[in-house]
Formats: structure tokens, C-alpha cells, sequence
């Protein structure tokens, strides 16, 4: 007996102390994952050479964004570790003080106007610190167009300003019954909307490599019919001969190495001149070294990748998750079953009497 | 499910406490409204702009909007 599991999350709807509680416990789970990701990376990470073996080949996650905000030494990285592992701590006391009950009434445009000003002060004191010279990147200076010290200066201002103007006005009627704003349902699926909207976002520009200033020749956004054109007809299969008729690669083509390990070095038997026309198909000829973490020669996606192909299959669930409960909060008065006591439910339609706009419900 | 049973818990209503009391303004406009259409007009005005200046920064990013003093290399 009971609620089906699909429905347990239900029981903090109504009870907003164990609401806050379960949002505060999802928070350290966060910033621990966070802190323990980032002390994991460091106990493996090899920074002995960055050109052959960059922080990427070796799985690297954390520790490239880390680098991005500015910190290149091993001992800030420790800290911020520490200090999300810390942090995530105290989250997790804090999420325990708050599992309590209590009364079920929120005034939420409040509550926003109150967060979004909060936010406004955080975001431009994040924009202006960095910018006082605690960290040493060209990203941090604030005349740079797009750069991250000036949005952050930006986009605080706006949220100090906005949110000042919503703890002043009221909403207007039509938008609190239209968006059902006293119902935390609309809080839920207008949240879920920022979550797969930064998502999107983010999958498409580390996909673009327009991300931590990277240059755009790695990796080209658009279809592989702007690079190569529209297949339009099947030629079949090429043989290459020589003018006695044998295969090419047979006795004519020789290979030469221009720089690197063999340089000026040349083969000319044609199974070295294969091996060599097969692996340069595929990009540049390196050693590698298989024997130290026993590699086994599968094709692997870089940290950028799956990094990709996760934010976007998140962001289409919940993009879905956003139209369920937008949906739910919106036609509540007929997804929910009749409540015995609300008479004013018992008749559906706009009129209360059929076809009859003279009936119409007043909205209280 | 387990409820726990606060003690000293009576019909007189919510605990109250120093910062409880502190805090009551901020939360005692539920469901308090401004009547009609009101700020919705400025507000779409508002959406409109900043959805222009979006436009703006994106296109100038992307190159598509070239001006003067800014090169994008």
C-alpha cells in the first residue's frame, strides 16, 4: 500500500522544510561529486608532457575547467578540492537541520525577487573580484567583449537591478492565474527549463570548441554536407594500377617522413607503404607507448565528447521533463481527481451554463 | 511514513522564534496581487529588448555583425 515509486517524490510537495532539505542534500551531493572528482584527477593526473600526452588524452575532466578560471598550480587545485568536499559537508549537515515540517504557504514572487537580487550581488562580486587581480588571464579582463570577468559584471548589474524591481511590484492577476504562480509546480517546470536550456547551450559550444577560447579548426560545427557536398551518385569501387597493370603500391610509391621521429627516412616495400598511406588516413603518425596502461586499441571519445553527447541526451529529457510538468501545474484542475469537498470543481467548461458567455466563471 | 510528534506543539499555532519574527514581513504577501494586466506590457517590452541585445552580442561573436573597433581572430 502506499504511493507507486513514480509518485514517492510527492510527500515534500506540500511540507516545505523537507522540500528545502531535499534541495540542500541534492547541493552536497553536487559539490562533493565536484571536490572528489577533482582530487581523484589530481592523484592520477601526469603533467610531465603537455604536448605528446595533454590533460585530455588522459581523461582529464575537471582539471580543464579548473585551468580555464585560472588556477595552473597543483596547490590551488588541492584547495578547491578541499573546499568543495568542505562545503558539501556542511551542505549535508544544513540538509538535515531542515527535514521538519511545516505550513504550506510560500510567497514565491518574493522569494524570487529576494533570490534573483542575492544572485545579482553574487554574480557582479564574482565579475569585480576577479577582475582585482586575484587571478592572472586575459579572460578575466573586463573590456574584453564576451569575456567572463565582464559578463559576470554585466549580468549581476541586471540581476541587482531586476530584482529590486520584482520585490517592489506585485505581479499582475492575469500572470499569477495564468502561470499558476502560488503553485510550486510552475517553480519546478520553469526551473527545469534553465536546466535544459544551459544544457543545449553548452553541448553545442564545447562541441564547436567555441568554449575556454579554443580555436575553431579542431572542430567544425555543421553537417558533414558542408564539407564534403551532397552525395548525389555512387562511382564504385577505385583500383589503382601502373601502366603494366598492377595494383598501385606494388612497385611505384615510396614513402618519406618530413620531420619528427624519421625524418628523412623512406621505405619503399609495400607493405611498410600501406600500413603507413592506412594510419596517415586517420591523422598524423605517432608513437605510442601501449605497454604502460595496457592499451588496448579501441576507438575512444576525448572528455569533449562524451562530455557532448551527455549534456545533449540530458538536455532532451529534460526538455521533456519541462512539458510534463509545465503541463501538470497548467491543467491541474482536470489531471487531478475531484476533491469531494471543492464544489466549485464539480462542473467543467468556462460557462456555467453550456454556450452561454453571460454565465461566464468569475475568476476570484 | 514516518511523523514525528513535536513536543510542546499545541492548537496555539506555528512555532514562533527571534528570527522567525524577524523574517514574517518577508512572507506574509501570499497570494497578493496587482490587479489586471498591469507591468505585463512593460515586461514584454523588456523580453523584447534584451532578446534584441542577445541577438547583438551573439552576432557580433559570430562575426555576423562587424563593427569598427572589435575583430574577432
Amino acid at each position: 500500500m502506499g504511493l507507486p515509486w513514480y509518485r514517492v517524490h510527492t510527500v515534500v510537495l506540500n511540507d516545505l522544510g523537507r522540500l528545502l532539505s531535499v534541495h540542500i542534500m541534492h547541493t552536497a551531493l553536487v559539490a562533493g561529486w565536484a571536490g572528489s572528482m577533482a582530487l581523484y584527477e589530481l592523484a592520477v593526473f601526469d603533467p610531465s608532457d603537455p604536448v605528446l600526452n595533454p590533460m585530455w588524452r588522459q581523461g582529464m575532466f575537471v582539471i580543464p575547467f579548473m585551468t580555464c578560471l585560472g588556477i595552473t598550480n597543483s596547490w590551488g587545485s588541492w584547495s578547491v578540492a578541499g573546499a568543495h568536499i568542505v562545503f558539501s559537508g556542511l551542505c549535508f549537515l544544513a540538509a538535515i537541520w531542515h527535514w521538519r515540517t511545516g505550513k504550506p504557504s510560500l510567497d514565491l514572487p518574493k522569494i524570487f525577487g529576494i533570490h534573483l537580487f542575492l544572485l545579482g550581488v553574487a554574480c557582479f562580486g564574482f565579475g569585480a573580484f576577479h577582475v582585482t587581480g586575484l587571478y592572472d588571464m586575459e579572460g578575466f579582463d573586463p573590456f574584453v567583449p564576451g569575456g567572463i570577468a565582464s559578463h559576470h559584471i554585466a549580468a549581476g548589474t541586471l540581476g541587482i537591478l531586476a530584482g529590486l524591481f520584482h520585490l517592489s511590484v506585485r505581479p499582475p492577476q492575469r500572470l499569477y492565474k495564468g502561470l499558476r504562480m502560488g503553485n510550486i509546480e510552475t517553480v519546478l517546470s520553469s526551473s527545469i527549463v534553465a536546466v535544459f536550456f544551459a544544457a543545449f547551450v553548452v553541448a553545442g559550444t564545447i562541441y564547436a570548441g567555441l568554449a575556454k577560447n579554443q580555436s575553431l579548426s579542431e572542430a567544425r560545427a555543421g553537417s558533414m554536407d558542408n564539407k564534403d557536398g551532397i552525395a548525389v551518385g555512387w562511382l564504385g569501387h577505385p583500383i589503382f594500377r601502373d601502366k603494366d597493370g598492377r595494383e598501385l603500391f606494388i612497385l611505384s610509391v615510396t614513402v618519406e617522413f618530413y620531420g619528427g621521429e624519421f625524418n628523412g627516412v623512406s621505405y619503399s616495400d609495400p607493405a611498410t607503404v600501406k600500413k603507413y598511406a592506412r594510419h596517415a588516413q586517420l591523422g598524423e603518425n605517432f608513437e605510442l607507448d601501449r605497454a604502460t596502461l595496457k592499451s588496448d586499441g579501441v576507438f575512444r571519445s576525448s572528455p569533449r565528447g562524451w562530455f557532448t553527447f551527455g549534456h545533449a541526451s540530458f538536455a532532451l529529457l529534460f526538455f521533456f521533463g519541462h512539458i510534463w510538468h509545465g503541463a501538470r501545474t497548467l491543467f491541474r484542475d482536470v489531471f487531478f481527481d475531484i476533491d469531494p469537498d471543492l464544489d466549485a470543481q464539480v462542473e467543467f467548461g468556462a460557462f456555467q451554463k453550456l454556450r452561454d458567455p453571460t454565465t461566464r466563471r468569475q475568476v476570484v | 511514513m514516518a511523523t514525528q510528534t513535536v513536543e510542546g506543539s499545541s492548537i496555539s499555532g506555528p512555532r514562533r522564534t527571534t528570527v522567525g519574527d524577524f523574517l514574517k514581513p518577508l512572507n506574509s504577501e501570499y497570494d497578493k496581487v496587482a490587479p489586471g494586466w498591469r507591468t505585463t506590457h512593460l515586461m514584454g517590452v523588456a523580453m523584447a529588448l534584451f532578446a534584441i541585445f542577445l541577438s547583438i552580442i551573439l552576432e557580433i561573436y559570430n562575426s555576423s555583425i562587424l563593427l569598427d573597433g572589435i575583430s574577432m581572430n
